[in-house]
């Protein structure tokens, strides 16, 4: 079943009177259970299309529907709502509340969803042990490597067990053998619990990971097929 | 028509926001953790606006306690200077203070009733008379009160007040003179004075009388104008019989004023009528009643002051996390709980340096528990019955009022960077590194 | 120094929103300065005003001794000489001869003991308002012998009404017994509490004849200027005065250090809230500074690395401070002076309880303001000093910072 759909989608911006078509009406269908990545050179409209799908962005034509829902008639509070319990984010850096340690960074998402606090402390400790950082889960971010500050993002993402992460170069700021590392992870989450994950990314090592691959080229859709 | 459905539209939804963020801010925990560690990102800019509300607010408390205490202090000084709690006389006397008006069983009705009231602490019988009075070298009109001399001492301060010679004894013919008053008659102790004064009879008549003692009290218009008798001498000079102009009583405890004062009004037959301090000093009354109104006024002023640098520090904090709020924006944490953080940011801000301040005005109030010297001032101060050392005052409003004022300084200063956070679009907001 | 102005007035204007809520600030607490200066201004000059216009003028002239004996025994002679000495002193308004003595006044069965004066109704008015505070009857006059005027409380302390015979019955400069019948002819309203129950007044020339006095009076009381000019008065006739004749000169202040200190206190109690409201505008002054100085590391450690000495560094910033402080200042003044200007033209008559409470006291229920001139100088001084001072600590951390640290920042 289709957890989200974008039908012709594009975007323009303004920027001094200039208008700049960032999407070209795109069309892309999302499944459970996926492990897609989005890529293509810069500037390329990866950024803005993924934004458009987490319904942080209005596209200026087309339609996104998340399980069904026309995002364009939701009020501002019913798409906080939608992330909150049906999306997961993870960006490419600064993704943490620097004044909250890895258990409350992870927990507030829980927090926000209401879930109650005993069930909380278990699905963080849980998690951060999923992630391999329980030992670390009285960190501030500052005080944590990269690497595990994207840990903890991912652990964030899918604590509140949303139906699709959605992925902006998460491993841009990372070395290659980190940037493997929380690949795997991440692949073994999509494998063992379900989650569904779409990325954003010039990173070849994502590339190589997915199992559907969409490039995109001057805000259109160059080619959709089969990964690795 | 269709406008003001959109309008109406509009007021719902900012009602329904405005709840949202007050439900976040009340029931958060975690958004109060995130204010008040968010407090402390940047220590330096912390420090100097705690620092600014802190000596702002144990100022404005410091000053208010001395205000306060000299307000008290008049007070004080009219109630023990002459004025008692509660006084009986007859009808009509507050407005026209002569010997026509007067208690002609001496008192005694009035006085059975304060002895059976417990909570009357002492009573004294008055005349209330006016003279002129000479020495050899001067004469000045004056007010004369006749008093019993141990009943008095548990109304007024009087024997305490007095700076040489002595208190009104056994001696026949002894008058009590103000320093101020003795001074221009250049008179001294054992000073011969003649007091002339029309009888109740309206004839004129003088008596000559010997300066037992000189007083000063905290009000320099009583030592310029006031001199005291002993009440059997004032009578026979003055032909009043067993007559008194006035019964005055002190109650254990202020409280008790209005139970006196009722008890007397009601068990007293006759033209007489029953006051309290109040009714005799309005003045008194409305500055002690309008100091709460000051305090606001004073705490608003000061208040609005802060508020501009209060706003300035958390614009700049949300301008620096624009990014951040992005973050948690696309993490689902709603408008309402964005400005719900933000202002409960700006309330761990302004309470901590109300709290800062707090201490520090207990701290300095304490150190000045013994009064304040202001001897320098001494003329200016007795001129408005207040003495040279004045006590700061504090009291419970001293912090209520503050903290009030303070909490709504803090949100409606943290509004405007609030509501540009939450406007921040989280797509535009990511974007800003 | 043209191009060091040009570039702290942009730095200021980097951040406009940040300029501004701080000028804000500043404005707020330049209208409340000198809004509430003036207003105590004009409190106090209206509260000497009334008092030194019912009383003995700015400036009083009197025998040797009175202010210390204030007795029939002292006295001045007023001979053509010191008529002529009054007539030509510099700053002198008007002058009036009075006669003060004591007495008891009596009607029927109230007897109230008084300050008897003496004065020359035409003259009197060129000094004191007592002939305009008479609320009943008429003013005491050459053509009514034998008039009295009470106070009101007086009037009403003895049940006397116009018309009424009173017996005044004091002690003559003869030392003789002195009583005579007048005629209540009025009854006026003073401000303080003490006179109005205390004072009555009788033509100088009733006076002179009742106290056997003959020709002299107790006190000459001048109008000067207003109450600043006093001093200034006071020392000229002083000066303009013959050694020989034995007289003494004292102006209101003199006469009156209780109202000096009373207004000396309740200046210091409103600078003390004034100084508060100073000092946490300043706080913010400083804040903006030093983060706009922080911001700003990397920048300036640039100008350092290019060769800007350390002074011209803190020179900047400082002039940064103060353009702001001077841009708050600048719209704080133009908002108060017209404001307070206006209130100056048109005094605010109370009219709740305090109005009730003011006039138990005597004193007109009514608010007026007065911009003296040091009022917006002092808060001008006062604000760029506090400024000054809240700049320092910013402005030596922006020169004393090493290019390589600041560079290295961000």
């Amino acid at each position: 079943m289709a957890i989200l759909e974008a039908h012709a989608v594009s975007k323009v911006y303004e920027t001094r009177g200039v208008a700049t078509r960032a999407l070209d009406r795109v069309d892309l269908t999302l499944e459970e259970g996926e492990f897609t990545v989005l890529h293509g050179p810069s500037g390329c409209g990866k950024t803005t299309l993924l934004n458009l799908l987490g319904a942080l962005d209005d596209p200026s034509e087309g339609r996104v529907t998340l399980d069904g829902r026309d995002l364009a008639e939701c009020s501002a509070a019913e798409r906080s709502e939608l992330r909150l319990h049906k999306l997961g984010f993870v960006f490419q850096a600064y993704n943490l509340i620097p004044v909250f340690t890895a258990r409350e960074n992870v927990e507030f998402v829980m927090e926000l969803q209401g879930v109650p606090s005993a069930e909380r402390k278990a699905r963080t400790d849980a998690i951060l042990a999923e992630v391999g950082l329980a030992e670390l889960a009285e960190k501030r971010p500052l005080e944590m490597s990269g690497g595990q500050q994207q840990r903890v993002a991912v652990a964030r993402a899918i604590v509140g067990r949303p139906e699709l992460v959605l992925a902006d170069e998460p491993t841009a700021n990372l070395d290659s053998a980190t940037a493997g590392q929380l690949l795997d992870l991440m692949e073994e989450l999509n494998r063992e619990h379900g989650v569904t994950f779409l990325f954003s990314t010039h990173d070849p090592l994502v590339i190589g990971k997915a199992r559907r691959r969409v490039r995109l080229r001057d805000g259109r859709v160059e080619s959709d097929g089969p990964g690795a | 028509m269709e406008r003001a459905r959109v309008a109406l539209a509009q007021v719902r939804d900012a009602l329904r926001f405005a709840r949202a963020t007050l439900a976040a801010a009340a029931f958060d925990r975690f958004l109060w953790r995130l204010a008040w560690r968010n407090v402390w990102r940047n220590p330096r800019r912390t420090g100097i606006v705690v620092t600014a509300v802190a000596v702002g607010i144990a100022g404005v408390i410091l000053s208010m306690a001395i205000n306060f205490g000299m307000v008290l202090q008049m007070v004080e000084t009219a109630i023990s200077t002459e004025l008692g709690h509660v006084q009986v006389r007859a009808r009509g006397f507050r407005d026209d203070p002569g010997l026509g008006l007067r208690l002609d069983d001496g008192g005694r009705a009035g006085a059975a009733i304060l002895e059976s009231l417990p909570q009357v602490e002492a009573w004294a019988p008055r005349i209330h008379s006016q003279g002129l009075l000479s020495s050899t070298r001067a004469s000045a009109g004056v007010r004369v009160l006749a008093i019993d001399p141990p009943r008095e001492s548990g109304i007024t301060s009087l024997a305490g007040s007095i700076t040489e010679g002595a208190y009104l004894d056994g001696d026949a013919r002894r008058i009590l003179v103000g320093e101020a008053l003795a001074e221009r008659l250049h008179v001294g102790v054992g000073g011969k004075l003649v007091l002339s004064a029309s009888d109740a009879n309206g004839d004129l008549a003088a008596e000559a009388f010997r300066v037992a003692g000189l007083f000063r009290t905290a009000s320099l218009e009583l030592d310029r104008t006031t001199v005291y008798l002993r009440l059997p001498e004032a009578q026979e000079l003055l032909a009043l019989g067993d007559a008194v102009s006035e019964l005055v009583a002190v109650t254990e405890r202020r409280e008790a004023i209005p139970a006196v004062r009722e008890a007397l009004a009601t068990r007293l037959v006759g033209d007489v009528e029953v006051s309290t301090w109040r009714e005799l000093a309005p003045l008194l009354v409305y500055m002690v009643d309008s100091f709460e109104q000051m305090a606001w006024i004073v705490y608003a002023a000061v208040f609005i002051a802060m508020a501009f640098g209060i706003a300035n520090v958390l614009l700049m904090a949300v301008f620096e996390r624009t990014r951040e709020i992005g973050v948690v924006r696309s993490i689902g944490m709603s408008a309402p709980r964005v400005v719900a953080a933000v202002v409960l940011e700006s309330l761990c801000l302004t309470l901590f340096g109300l709290l800062v301040g707090f201490a520090l005005a207990v701290g300095l109030v304490f150190s000045l528990r013994d009064g304040i010297d202001l001897t320098a001032f001494a003329r200016g101060l007795n001129a408005l019955g207040v003495g040279t050392t004045v006590v700061p005052i504090v009291r419970a409003q001293d912090f209520t009022t503050p903290t009030v004022v303070a909490t709504v300084t803090a949100i409606l200063s943290s509004l405007w960077p609030a509501l540009r956070a939450a406007r921040a679009l989280p797509a535009r907001a990511l974007r800003h590194v | 120094m043209g191009l060091e102005l040009r570039l702290a007035w942009r730095n200021v204007w980097r951040n406009a929103r940040r300029t501004w809520l701080t000028v804000a600030a500043t404005v707020f607490a330049v209208v409340l300065v000198v809004f509430f200066v003036a207003m105590a201004a004009g409190i106090h000059e209206k509260m000497i005003e009334d008092s030194v216009r019912v009383a003995s003028g700015h400036v009083t002239l009197a025998g040797e001794g009175y202010f210390a004996n204030r007795t029939l025994e002292q006295f001045v002679t007023l001979d053509a000489g010191l008529q002529h000495t009054l007539d030509a002193a510099p700053g002198v308004r008007g002058w009036a001869p009075r006669l003060v003595g004591f007495g008891l006044v009596s009607k029927e069965t109230d007897a109230q003991g008084v300050a008897v004066l003496g004065v020359d109704p035409a003259r009197e008015a060129s000094v004191t308002t007592l002939a305009r505070r008479v609320e009943r009857g008429v003013f005491v006059s050459e053509d009514a012998p034998k008039g009295i005027v009470l106070g009101e409380r007086l009037a009403r302390n003895l049940g006397a009404e116009l018309g009424d015979e009173l017996l005044l019955y004091s002690e003559a400069y003869s030392l003789e017994t002195a009583y005579d019948l007048f005629t209540v002819v009025g009854v006026m309203k003073l401000p303080e509490p003490s006179l109005d129950r205390s004072l009555a007044l009788v033509t100088l020339a009733d006076a002179q004849a009742f106290f056997v006095y003959g020709e002299r009076v107790s006190e000459v009381a001048l109008l000067a200027d207003d109450a600043d000019a006093a001093d200034q008065v006071a020392a000229g006739l002083r000066g303009a005065l013959p050694g020989a004749e034995a007289v003494e000169v004292q102006t209101w202040a003199e006469l009156m250090p209780e109202l000096v200190q009373f207004i000396i206190l309740d200046d210091a109690g409103m600078y003390v809230l004034l100084v508060i409201l100073v000092i946490v505008v300043a706080f913010g002054i400083l804040n903006t500074i030093l983060m706009s100085v922080l911001e700003r590391t990397r920048e300036l450690g640039v100008l350092l690395a290019l060769g800007l000495r350390p002074g011209a560094v803190f020179r900047l910033v400082y002039l940064e401070s103060l353009l702001l402080a001077g841009l708050g200042l600048a719209i704080g003044l133009a908002t108060s002076i017209p404001l307070v200007l206006w209130f100056q033209a048109h005094p605010v008559e109370l009219s709740n309880e305090l109005a009730g409470a003011m006039e138990l006291i005597g004193a007109e229920p009514v608010i007026t303001w007065k911009l003296k001139p040091w009022n917006p100088l002092g808060s001008v001084l006062t604000i760029l000093g506090v400024a000054a001072l809240a700049a320092l600590y910013p402005a030596v951390k922006a020169s004393r910072g090493r290019p390589v640290d600041a560079l290295r920042s961000l």
